[in-house]
């Protein structure tokens, strides 16, 4: 495995990039040895490297990942570690190195079941708002861009919107009566 | 009863993290004696984990579209097959 210096990472944009193309490559084929060693099937295997992929890019596109290895060895060990949570009974057989042990999953990393409620709700009840926030805390855009993307008049006019998006889906999810319980196990 | 526009501008700025220490500190001490304000904040908190929720799943599906494209290129079967030769042992 190709040891980086300690440098923060800068992701390939994942639509359509070469680049994005070929760390997919390069992270499919040393994980897919890893799954057939454990007698995986092919969709298990491809759904976690997947999640890995994307917990992965979560962290590198909001700027705070550094990365002590190829970004390949990361995100196999980001795999590993979910393909331990997932298969409990599996850990035993899993051999971690040096790189895959200094990975740490948290619970924010890792989707619940009421996490997927808490989405999907809202998902029905305001797409619209999912698309504007997102664009406000993860798009890396002006909000000058934001306006445009969201149909806005101006910047203003976007930031009033932000804040009615935050109140109505506070209240939606306030309203449907889900308390502290149903988010947390 | 609706919160007004700039309770909900201080809980935020508090969620992320712009509020000074001091600020920061009076905003817990009024948490800690107003139910209220306790749980807005809990459930914009909420909204804000449904957000990144939303971000990572939409990351998941670029991923997945690119998986697809990758392993159905006929001009990448070379990729495809060493990956499911991985797969394809007898047990």
């Amino acid at each position: 495995m190709e040891v980086l210096e300690k440098s923060f990472v800068r992701p390939a944009a994942i639509d359509g990039s070469e680049a994005f193309e070929e760390l997919y490559e390069r992270a499919f084929l040393i994980f897919a040895r890893f799954a057939g060693k454990m007698r995986a099937p092919f969709q298990d295997a491809k759904d976690i490297f997947h999640d890995a992929m994307a917990i992965y890019y979560e962290k590198a596109m909001a700027g705070g990942l550094v990365l002590r290895a190829a970004p390949e060895a990361y995100i196999v060990g980001i795999a590993k570690h979910l393909w331990i949570k997932k298969f409990r009974h599996d850990r035993h057989r899993v051999s971690l190195d040096s790189v895959e042990s200094g990975i740490a999953l948290t619970d924010e990393d890792l989707v619940s079941v009421n996490d997927r409620k808490l989405l999907t709700f809202l998902e029905a009840t305001g797409k619209k708002c999912l698309d504007l926030l997102r664009n406000f805390y993860y798009g890396k855009m002006t909000m000058k861009q934001i306006a445009v993307a969201a149909g806005y008049r101006d910047e203003r006019s976007a930031a009033v919107g932000k804040f009615k998006c935050l109140e109505k889906m506070r209240e939606a999810v306030k309203n449907k009566s889900m308390c502290y319980e149903d988010f947390f196990e | 009863m609706r919160t007004s526009l700039s309770d909900l501008i201080r809980t935020e700025r508090y969620l992320l993290g712009e509020l000074s220490a001091g600020e920061a500190l009076l905003y817990q001490a009024e948490m800690a004696l107003n139910h209220r304000l306790k749980t807005d904040t809990f459930f914009h908190r909420l909204i804000h984990r449904a957000v990144r929720l939303y971000h990572r799943k939409k990351i998941m599906e670029a991923v997945a579209l690119t998986g697809e494209k990758i392993l159905n290129d006929p001009a990448r079967a070379g990729f495809r097959n060493e990956v499911m030769k991985n797969f394809n042992r007898e047990s």
